[in-house]
């Protein structure tokens, strides 16, 4: 019969061990609207999860800070799946919580972005908890869009919406996101490459680059 | 002279009644000894004191008994059931132990006869009967067919008594074809059970708690898992014998409105005490058996 | 979703003249008398922070409180207090991982840091019962007790019969009403949630025992 141990014990053994995956390794671009059916069939043949349809998803991203206290901010990202599948009604939907940490830099030679990336999966009541721990909302958007898999990397193909007003979601630009993501523990750099790898096959269709976000 | 022979019967039947009596005093008072309070040793010698004086009683009885034996006078002569008296009188080896054996099979056949002329008329109260045929009349076997009924009759018959429980919600569903609807009843926050019809008869019941779930994997209503909690497995095992003991083929509805009113009784299974010993709990279980004609609560163990 | 059924938690007082891990091993032994078997060790723990004061407007100060319970490993439980209301935010251990990045805005306080309930977990039928000794920076508070009957989720029901059942090894130190702060919720469904709102409750009182002396 072992003790107990407590989960605070556990993450940290967890954590110094390197197996949570907090590092995210990002590679974003653009597609113009006319130009992505010619990409979704590339990346159809390329994935592993298309079988008779492609994974469709449709998030509500809110965004909110705190602060802030001593020149610090934080912001947390809240994402609510507004798809609803058969079966399950929008109060089973999963919200996550999602913290992400300025990029890496230094490093010129990595072929993608890291950065620290922390997703919490929460209850519905988030909104309502964080506001009361004094979070503001900055502002929100819907992505829409298709989400593809290759062994650990992470496709999305997605239109950004913006709302002027209540439920009025209008689309933001002419274009598409296209981000390649991979979450992985800390020192695995080589995950890295294979995303480059995989960037160079959908090169003429889109660039993917790792963008510099100070100079947005 | 026959009045005489009965009237000396009697009494050595009495007197042999008294004497199985006084052998009781003496084995109950060898258990539980004296209740009188004293000192160890006065105690001891009253405790033989009486003991002694109960075996005397049983001396006393046992000579009154074997006194009236002797008076009584042995019967004369064979019994003899008319005619064939005379198969005692066949030589040969092989047929000389057949009259006894005749007048054995006599006796018992004329015992038989006494106890079910007895018996006929008490369970003759029970009007609700299982197999259709009556003793004397051979009529052709009405055909039974509450076990194919429409599923619109079905479907009626059980809202109408679903409607007359409050707090128990019915729901069907024909997910294993036209003829087995499957129930599943949801009793206010206790507990939820599943049962499966063929026409109108019961064919299977499992019950679960209020908070496990009712469908596999796949979506389709689970019939088979048992439930994870101890008191709702019992509850389940009752329940199948309450579906045998309400079994009705002749009569289909009333046989299933006792049913329902049985899991009815279920209700409060939690907060009712157990008639028998008055405690909610025995071995940490509440009472999980229902009377099945006064559906009071009992505990397992208090269940006689 | 799987509910856990009904939990009700009370505190213990310490035997006359015996210390409090030896009450705790009296009510042990009753508890097996009783036919109990030791199915394993809980732990619920809770640790606390303050909002710095220059963040809510007015000065007004929120306490969040970060709690573990074995019973629901997977998850993490979020209340916050100071405010109008009280929200519970369960999320899944990351969460542990994120409280760091807040260490500006909420810190935690020396003082009062972690305080957590530690003992064996025992299962009789379809009771649960845990007996806990607190402990508040290694220094010992009190011993908590939590029954739960996992057969039945609303609590109106089979308060009665818990009651029974915790009499028969805790004595007469049972109250024979609800605990406050199910009194409201008693024809509700209960739920973890619940649970963890009393255990938080329970802590707050043992702080504030250690304040008053």
């Amino acid at each position: 019969m072992c003790a107990a141990i407590s989960a605070q014990e556990k993450l940290q053994a967890a954590m110094q061990h390197k197996i949570v995956p907090n590092q995210e390794y990002l590679l974003q671009g653009s597609v113009l609207d006319s130009s992505k059916d010619v990409l979704i069939h590339r990346l159809r043949g390329l994935a592993d999860n298309v079988d008779e349809q492609v994974e469709t998803f449709q998030d509500r991203e809110r965004v909110l800070t705190l602060g802030p206290v001593s020149g610090q901010t934080l912001t947390l990202y809240v994402r609510q799946a507004m798809d609803v599948r058969p079966g399950m009604d929008q109060s089973d939907t999963p919200w996550t919580m999602r913290y992400i940490g300025q990029p890496e830099l230094g490093d010129k030679s990595r072929p993608t972005v890291l950065r620290n990336s922390i997703d919490v999966g929460c209850t519905p009541n988030v909104l309502e908890f964080l506001s009361e721990m004094g979070f503001k909302q900055d502002y929100e958007f819907m992505c829409k869009g298709l989400m593809f898999r290759k062994g650990r990397m992470k496709i999305l193909v997605y239109k950004v919406y913006k709302n002027k007003t209540a439920d009025n979601w209008e689309p933001l630009s002419m274009s598409h996101v296209v981000e390649l993501s991979v979450l992985a523990p800390q020192g695995h750099d080589a995950v890295a490459e294979d995303v480059r790898n995989f960037a160079e096959q959908l090169k003429p269709l889109v660039q993917l680059e790792k963008t510099d976000y100070r100079r947005l | 002279m026959a009045e005489k022979t009965v009237e000396s019967l009697s009494k050595a039947l009495d007197c042999v009644q008294q004497l199985r009596t006084s052998v009781c005093d003496v084995f109950r008072y060898m258990t539980e000894g004296n209740s009188e309070s004293g000192d160890d040793d006065t105690q001891r010698k009253q405790y033989v004191i009486n003991l002694k004086e109960t075996l005397n009683t049983v001396t006393r009885r046992l000579h009154d008994v074997e006194e009236s034996v002797n008076k009584l006078s042995v019967p004369s002569g064979a019994f003899q059931l008319g005619n064939t008296g005379f198969l005692s009188l066949d030589p040969t080896l092989d047929m000389q132990v057949l009259y006894g054996r005749l007048l054995d099979s006599y006796k018992w056949t004329e015992k038989v006869r006494d106890y079910s002329a007895f018996a006929v008329p008490i369970w003759a109260q029970n009007g609700v009967k299982r197999s259709q045929q009556t003793a004397l009349v051979r009529k052709r076997r009405m055909a039974q067919t509450s076990h194919c009924q429409p599923p619109q009759h079905v479907d009626a018959i059980l809202k109408t008594i679903g409607g007359t429980f409050n707090g128990m919600q019915l729901s069907i569903s024909r997910p294993y074809g036209t003829n087995s609807a499957v129930v599943q009843v949801d009793l206010d926050h206790v507990l939820k059970a599943v049962i499966t019809f063929k026409g109108l008869l019961i064919e299977w019941v499992l019950i679960r708690g209020y908070d496990e779930p009712m469908l596999t994997e796949d979506g389709r209503v689970d019939l088979w898992t048992p439930s994870d909690y101890h008191v709702f497995r019992k509850v389940s095992e009752n329940a199948q014998a309450a579906m045998v003991h309400y079994y009705g083929p002749l009569y289909p509805e009333f046989s299933l409105r006792s049913y329902l009113t049985w899991i009815y009784s279920y209700m409060k299974l939690f907060s009712e005490p157990c008639v028998k010993c008055g405690s909610r709990l025995l071995n940490a279980m509440p009472p999980t058996w229902r009377d099945l004609k006064t559906l009071q609560p009992y505990h397992e163990d208090c269940k006689s | 979703m799987i509910i856990m059924g009904f939990s009700t938690l009370q505190t213990f007082p310490l035997i006359e003249g015996l210390t409090g891990p030896q009450t705790l091993d009296v009510l042990h032994k009753r508890i097996t008398a009783l036919g109990a078997r030791v199915s394993g060790q809980f732990v619920v723990d809770c640790e606390t922070y303050f909002s710095a004061p220059s963040l809510l407007p007015g000065n007004s100060q929120r306490v969040l409180n970060v709690l573990h319970n074995t019973e629901e490993p997977a998850s993490v439980f979020a209340i916050l207090e100071g405010g109008a209301k009280q929200p519970v935010l369960v999320a899944d251990t990351l969460l542990d991982a994120l409280l760091p990045k807040m260490a500006v805005l909420y810190t935690s306080n020396k003082k009062q840091t972690r305080i957590e309930s530690k003992g064996n977990r025992y299962e009789m039928g379809d009771f649960v019962v845990k007996l806990g000794s607190v402990t508040m920076s290694g220094s010992f508070k009190g011993i908590l007790v939590e029954v739960c009957y996992l057969a039945c989720v609303v609590p109106a029901l089979c308060w009665e019969m818990v009651w029974e059942f915790m009499q028969s090894f805790l004595g007469s130190t049972v109250p024979s009403t609800l605990p406050p702060y199910i009194q409201s919720r008693q024809n509700a469904t209960f739920s973890p949630t619940d649970t963890i709102q009393m255990y938080l409750e329970k802590f707050n009182e043992f702080r504030k025992q250690t304040v008053a002396r």
